[in-house]
């Protein structure tokens, strides 16, 4: 099978690119999908780690880790629509009703 | 090489191309259908990685729920393509600046360790048998209190979605409650309207 380091390295680099989605991009949705694909970064390397240990509890993690990212996006698209209904914007340059 | 590995190699490199696409796709739909393909690579790894069970749920629940659910979001919006090359932005200078540094950080980290030979695995690893067995088992607790957060998360997203202004019993919800988004100025008209 494929060596331990190279599947750690490719759930570091989605990771890392989703990281990047958050950090550089305006679009609320986008910030949203990069947040999943983080989550799903860390899925995979609970699942490389369960497989090369032949142990099954990595798989529970990654199973309660979906639900919570699915109840958060349902919650994170409810706090978007809201906000859109209210700003007709999905930039986050355009929330800043919180700055001091 | 073996056939598995061979599929790994694959789905890894489609999962970071669909990424690298969410990433610099201006319009959030092309965004949202390239993680879809990264969420399939993905569930296509799991396969191979013998967590069989897993990957039909990373299927159904990432594909088939979340990325449905972002789209259609989207599509209710009626959003324009993001302008990503406005201007240079200190702050999106920083922002690349650490994300490219995270990136390199992590992987000249992760590909220095060890490797570790697989286990042999026995006949309910990666199956629903398997997975039941450590969700009932030593994790019934959080997996009690995922059911509540589920629940919780559905209730939030009724009330923070739910048509705001509207008419009860003569009196508007908004008035009723107002918060600090309602009387600023820049409400949308259609709010007022109702």
């Amino acid at each position: 099978m494929v060596p331990l380091p190279h599947l750690i390295a490719l759930s570091a680099i989605l990771f890392a690119i989703g990281a990047l989605g958050v950090l550089t991009r305006r679009n609320i949705i986008v910030l949203l999908m990069s947040v999943e694909l983080m989550l799903n970064a860390v899925n995979l390397a609970f699942i490389t780690f369960s497989r090369y240990s032949g142990d099954m509890e990595g798989q529970g993690f990654v199973f309660i880790i979906m639900t919570v990212a699915a109840a958060e996006v349902a919650v994170g698209l409810a706090i978007i629509v809201s906000l859109f209904r209210r700003r007709e914007s999905v930039n986050s340059d355009d929330y800043t009703i919180l700055k001091w | 090489m073996s056939l598995v590995s061979f599929f790994i190699y694959l789905f890894g490199a489609v999962a970071i191309v669909g990424a690298l696409g969410m990433l610099v796709q201006r319009n959030p739909i092309t965004a949202s259908l390239s993680l879809a393909v990264t969420f399939i690579a993905l569930a296509g790894i799991f396969a191979a990685l013998d967590a069989h069970f897993l990957a039909l749920i990373q299927l159904i629940v990432y594909t088939g729920l979340i990325q449905v659910l972002i789209i259609y979001t989207i599509m209710l919006m009626d959003i324009g393509e993001e302008d990503i090359k406005r201007r240079f932005n200190v702050a999106r200078g920083i922002g690349v600046l650490a994300g490219g540094l995270l990136l390199v950080q992590m992987v000249m980290a992760t590909l220095r360790g060890a490797s570790i030979k697989p286990m042999p695995v026995g006949e309910t690893y990666g199956n629903m048998a398997g997975v039941a067995e450590v969700l009932f088992g030593r994790y019934l607790l959080p997996f009690e209190v995922v059911a509540i957060l589920l629940l919780a998360g559905m209730v939030a997203a009724v009330w923070l979605a739910r048509p705001a202004g509207k008419p009860r019993k003569g009196k508007s919800a908004v008035s009723e409650h107002p918060t600090p988004l309602d009387t600023e100025s820049s409400v949308h008209p259609r709010l007022i309207k109702r």
